[in-house]
């Protein structure tokens, strides 16, 4: 289960007509089309797949309203509604975009036939000629359309009207058996039950329809299912929200094969599910072809029909006999068995098992064909219990052994154990079929097509010179991925971060993407965007995706064409960063072939080099094991906090989650107290604050004893690293920890000889000669600074106005009394301090509150927040402060601070406020 | 009505009496009252928080509100230990008063006897 969201643009909406609402779900055949009041822009409802196909197809209402839409709640969602892929999710009644499960896309399986016996006309032109000549006594119309099975319930009275299938499965039936024929190579078709034929058998007359989503989240039912087997249990519980995605499929230029998966217990490799117990040299092979219930799609390695029957025929026939599943798990496809089959290479003692569902037509055609067609339906009346799960393709270890058994018996005279040579050949190649493997299939693909046209509306409006790319799996997001996205920052004008949708790990796209999204999405001159289905993904690069795998066959090459051909020139992008790898070897050639290739296609490829702790490079697989380990304290070093929370959150057993929050944040920080000592220096304001000795200085020592103290030490912290940045003279400030406490050191200044004065003992001393306190007002400020320091004037104006910009920043509302003057021979501005906020703590959402604190300051009555001054308010002080800040400012520079919930909050604050600043 | 005196040492020179009166429950004032002989003599001083010296006042009077030199002489142990030491939050801003008592003697005599030390000028509040 992968949810990730999409906005309403992106959605269809009102299709009116039903013919073209079933054109829309065939290619897309998870979706949704919603109906909207086109006056009101009102909800009122979708439709789907499964609804159109009842007979009064009604409109569904289901959603979830914006202020729920919160990941987890949605991921939960998802979870307690497993037969459900679309979620709509209103605001006020309005929809604004949907939460789709990006594991559940794609077109209808009958439609998917359909394109590729369309496909596979063009390569059988004599064949479909005498088909058409001797099937047809009148004229035949070919729907190009639709599948026989929509066309039926939409027409059904149409006449004389075939889909491709329904040529050119009898054609290659017709072929196949006669190449089998011809060679002497056993072709045995073991019929298995279909659900539609269930129901004719009394014992299951009642049983009522699930998908298989429903059936993994049933714990009753898997047990039933794996009765005695707590293997097969324990595999399927490991997978219920991801048994349909260990089973990716690829079109590979003449059939969907799998793609490759490793795992404990489910092993797909080189396309095949793999066998238990296959000798290491065999003289013979026996073939089986199916769908699901071949691959064994609910069950471990060793439970698959192919599995079963290797040990039946190493125990009782032959020990040098080899069993090969062909199995493919995406529903029951013909044609697409058929053409496995003729593109296998056969040895001539070869023999051929192909276990599937057939319909009465299928029957015939197979028995026309004279193979031996074995009835295996009524295995379901003898069996007991719950032998499949959804579908009675989808069987039980149990199940699976009856058809071993039956397959044996039926195969077993014809399995010999004398060694010999035979040459290999396949239908395609003996025939000159012209047809070829084509890995690069995908190039032609809908899915390429489709993300081509939505990543065109993900661009950015304004194509800059030095447009970069930074393409990461962020799983999780670490310091290492934000050092890579700084660092190509600074070298291009703007940067795509492209997430890799497709999950390889615990954190699912959602995830990761919230992880990356959370830091970087308030910058203007960067775009966050999915890898979709193409990008990195199964298809398009299938090793990355299956370490295990064998290195040499790995083709990066066509990764990088997908990007460099297809996805870089939509979106602008001329150069493209890596991260440096040294580890891992299939990222490592990655790496090695977009700098061969990349830059022949005029992308630059520059190799970032690895963000160290400890001499150590940091990576995510290393986060993941410490994940793993429950060693929460040795992640803190490698993660920002955001990561860090989405860790802890996860884990079941993570104690108190507010101390390791506060452990996080300050175990970074030195403990000074047994290096401090008091002194009996004492300080003005409300923090729990006094004098300490250090290393011979003295400084103030702030203490923080409650939530808010932190956030203001943190602020503090930020706003003086800011002042850095701008120039600002600033009280120099370290944070550290006081007796475990988040602490800020701040040194004292030299009072040497010298006084301080705040701003407000000024006004103060207005009141001898106005008989009350003036305002605290910018023009009784101007006419102080005049009276009290003219030589200082334009001075304390510049930096007055930049710490105005830094006081908007954090949400601080400087007072009178949180700006002074040194009195020494001459008056002077004293170093900027107390840089805290007025925000809470960090759920505060306040900030997003441009009026945000009120000024203390009084401009004139036009104005009541420092938004509106800086905007608004003409003065050359202020228009020179803003200069300065837009050309030495940005948001970046501080992210490397100290990493915290509270900095991560603060950082929040200041890029949101920034770049509303800026806008 | 409470009454309270205090001075204000510089470098142990006795240079301003202060003295506070709670008139009300709502009302008190501070009078600063310099000695300007002393003040006049003094090499390094720079002034006193809030009080422009320079126009040579016999009193400075602070009605209502907290004098700058007084809040900054006060310690923040004071201010969060103080009994009736508050923040208020309006419509954003945060407002501060402090309490002119502490465990029922006056914040001037509070200051007074415990001679603290502030960071910014070599000013101290005795009652002697």
């Amino acid at each position: 289960m992968n949810p990730i969201f999409r906005s309403v643009n992106q959605l269809t909406i009102n299709v009116y007509n039903r013919i073209e609402r079933f054109k829309f779900f065939q290619d897309n055949y998870y979706d949704n089309i919603y109906f909207i009041d086109e006056a009101t822009k009102k909800f009122l409802g979708f439709t789907n797949y499964f609804n159109e196909l009842k007979a009064e197809a009604a409109t569904l209402c289901y959603h979830v309203d914006i202020k729920d839409s919160d990941p987890v709640i949605i991921k939960e969602w998802f979870k307690q509604n497993p037969s459900i892929f679309r979620l709509p999710i209103l605001n006020d009644n309005e929809l604004v975009g949907e939460y789709y499960d990006a594991d559940s896309f794609g077109m209808l399986l009958y439609k998917r036939i359909e394109d590729n016996a369309l496909f596979l006309m063009k390569a059988f032109p004599k064949q479909v000629e005498n088909f058409l000549a001797n099937t047809a006594n009148t004229e035949v119309t070919i729907d190009k359309v639709f599948p026989k099975q929509i066309r039926n319930f939409l027409s059904p009275d149409s006449k004389n009207v075939l889909s491709p299938s329904e040529i050119m499965i009898p054609i290659l039936l017709k072929e196949i058996s006669r190449y089998f024929k011809d060679r002497g190579i056993k072709f045995f078709v073991f019929d298995s039950i279909m659900h539609s034929e269930l129901r004719e058998l009394p014992k299951y007359r009642n049983k009522e329809n699930t998908t298989l989503e429903e059936a993994l989240s049933s714990d009753k039912l898997l047990k039933e299912f794996s009765i005695n087997d707590g293997k097969t249990y324990a595999f399927l519980n490991k997978h219920r929200f991801d048994l349909n995605r260990i089973s990716k499929i690829a079109f590979n230029g003449i059939y969907y094969g799998l793609i490759d998966y490793i795992s404990e217990e489910f092993n797909i490799i080189n396309g095949r599910r793999y066998t238990v117990g296959t000798p290491l040299i065999s003289n013979q092979v026996i073939h089986l072809f199916g769908p699901c219930i071949v691959e064994g799609l609910c069950v471990p390695d060793d439970k698959t029909i192919a599995s079963i029957l290797q040990s039946l025929i190493s125990r009782y026939r032959s020990q040098n006999c080899e069993v090969r599943n062909h199995g493919t798990a995406y529903g029951k496809d013909p044609l697409n068995d058929i053409m496995r089959m003729a593109s296998t290479d056969f040895a001539d003692n070869d023999i051929v098992v192909w276990v599937s569902g057939f319909d009465e037509q299928e029957e015939i055609l197979l028995k026309k064909n004279n193979v031996d067609f074995i009835d295996c339906k009524l295995l379901a009346e003898d069996i007991e219990g719950t032998w499949f799960l959804d579908n009675p393709l989808h069987c039980n270890a149990t199940m699976n052994r009856k058809f071993a058994e039956i397959i044996f018996r039926n195969i077993s005279e014809h399995i010999c154990d004398q060694s010999q040579k035979n040459e290999l050949s396949n239908y395609i190649s003996d025939n000159k079929i012209d047809l070829h493997f084509d890995n690069e299939a995908i190039i032609h693909s809908q899915e390429l097509k489709k993300y081509c046209d939505w990543i065109s509306s993900q661009s950015f409006c304004e194509k800059k010179e030095k447009t970069g790319c930074v393409v990461i799996n962020a799983n999780p997001y670490t310091l290492g991925h934000r050092y890579l996205i700084q660092s190509a920052l600074k070298q291009c004008d703007q940067l795509y971060i492209i997430i890799v949708e497709q999950n390889t790990g615990d954190f699912i796209f959602n995830e990761r993407f919230q992880m990356v999204n959370s830091e970087w999405r308030n910058y203007p001159n960067i775009k966050i965007i999915s890898g979709g289905n193409v990008l990195t993904s199964s298809l398009g690069f299938p090793e990355y995706f299956n370490r295990a795998n064998r290195l040499k066959d790995s083709n990066p090459l066509l990764n990088h064409k997908i990007f460099a051909e297809y996805v870089a020139p939509i979106l602008g992008i001329n150069i493209r960063f890596f991260g440096e790898e040294t580890n891992d070897e299939v990222t490592a050639l990655l790496n090695k072939t977009a700098i061969s290739y990349l830059p022949s296609k005029d992308i630059e490829v520059k190799i970032i080099e690895r963000k160290q702790i400890n001499s150590t490079p940091i990576s995510a697989k290393t986060v993941r094991r410490l994940y793993e380990e429950q060693n929460f304290e040795d992640l803190i070093p490698l993660v920002p906090f955001s990561t860090y929370m989405a860790l802890i959150n996860r884990s079941q057993n993570i104690g108190d989650v507010d101390s390791l929050i506060k452990l996080y944040s300050i175990s970074q920080l030195k403990e000074i107290s047994h290096k401090v000592k008091k002194n009996n220096l004492n300080y003005a304001g409300m923090f729990y604050k006094f004098g300490v000795n250090m290393n011979g200085d003295a400084y103030m020592l702030k203490v923080a004893q409650t939530d808010n103290d932190r956030l203001n030490l943190f602020s503090e912290a930020l706003g003086s690293e800011i002042c850095k940045v701008m120039n600002v003279p600033c009280s120099s400030i370290q944070l550290a920890t006081y007796q475990s406490r988040l602490s800020l050191l701040s040194k004292n200044w030299n009072l040497t000889d010298a006084q301080f004065f705040p701003l407000s003992s000024y006004y103060e001393e207005t009141i001898e000669l106005q008989g009350q306190p003036v305002f605290f007002s910018y023009q009784t400020f101007t006419d102080i600074i005049r009276s009290k320091c003219p030589y200082e004037y334009h001075k304390v104006l510049q930096i007055f106005w930049k710490s105005f910009i830094i006081d908007y920043l954090l949400c601080n509302a400087r007072g009178a009394g949180n700006i002074g003057f040194i009195h020494r021979e001459k008056i002077e501005l004293a170093p900027i301090y107390d840089n805290s906020t007025f925000l809470s703590d960090t759920s505060d959402k306040r900030f997003k509150d441009l009026n945000f604190p009120k000024c203390p300051m009084v401009f004139n009555e036009k104005f009541n927040s420092a938004f509106e001054i800086l905007k608004s308010f003409k003065d050359p002080y202020l228009k020179e402060a803003l200069s300065i800040f837009a050309s030495t400012f940005s948001p970046e520079s501080l992210i490397e601070f100290i990493g915290s919930k509270e900095e991560e909050f603060l950082l929040e604050v200041i890029k949101y406020r920034y770049f509303k600043l800026v806008q | 009505m409470v009454e309270s005196t205090a001075y204000i040492y510089y470098n142990d020179v006795r240079i301003c009496k202060i003295i506070f009166r709670e008139i009300s429950q709502v009302d008190f004032e501070y009078i600063f009252q310099p000695d300007y002989t002393k003040i006049d003599a003094l090499i390094g001083f720079k002034g006193i928080q809030g009080l422009n010296l320079s126009l040579k006042r016999k009193e400075y009077i602070r009605k209502n509100i907290i004098p700058s030199f007084i809040y900054e002489h006060s310690p923040f142990t004071f201010k969060f230990e103080g009994s009736k030491c508050y923040a208020r939050d309006r419509n954003g801003d945060k407002e501060f008063h402090y309490a002119n008592d502490v465990n029922g003697i006056t914040l001037l005599d509070f200051l007074a006897q415990n001679e603290y030390t502030y960071f910014g000028d070599n000013l101290t509040i005795r009652q002697i």
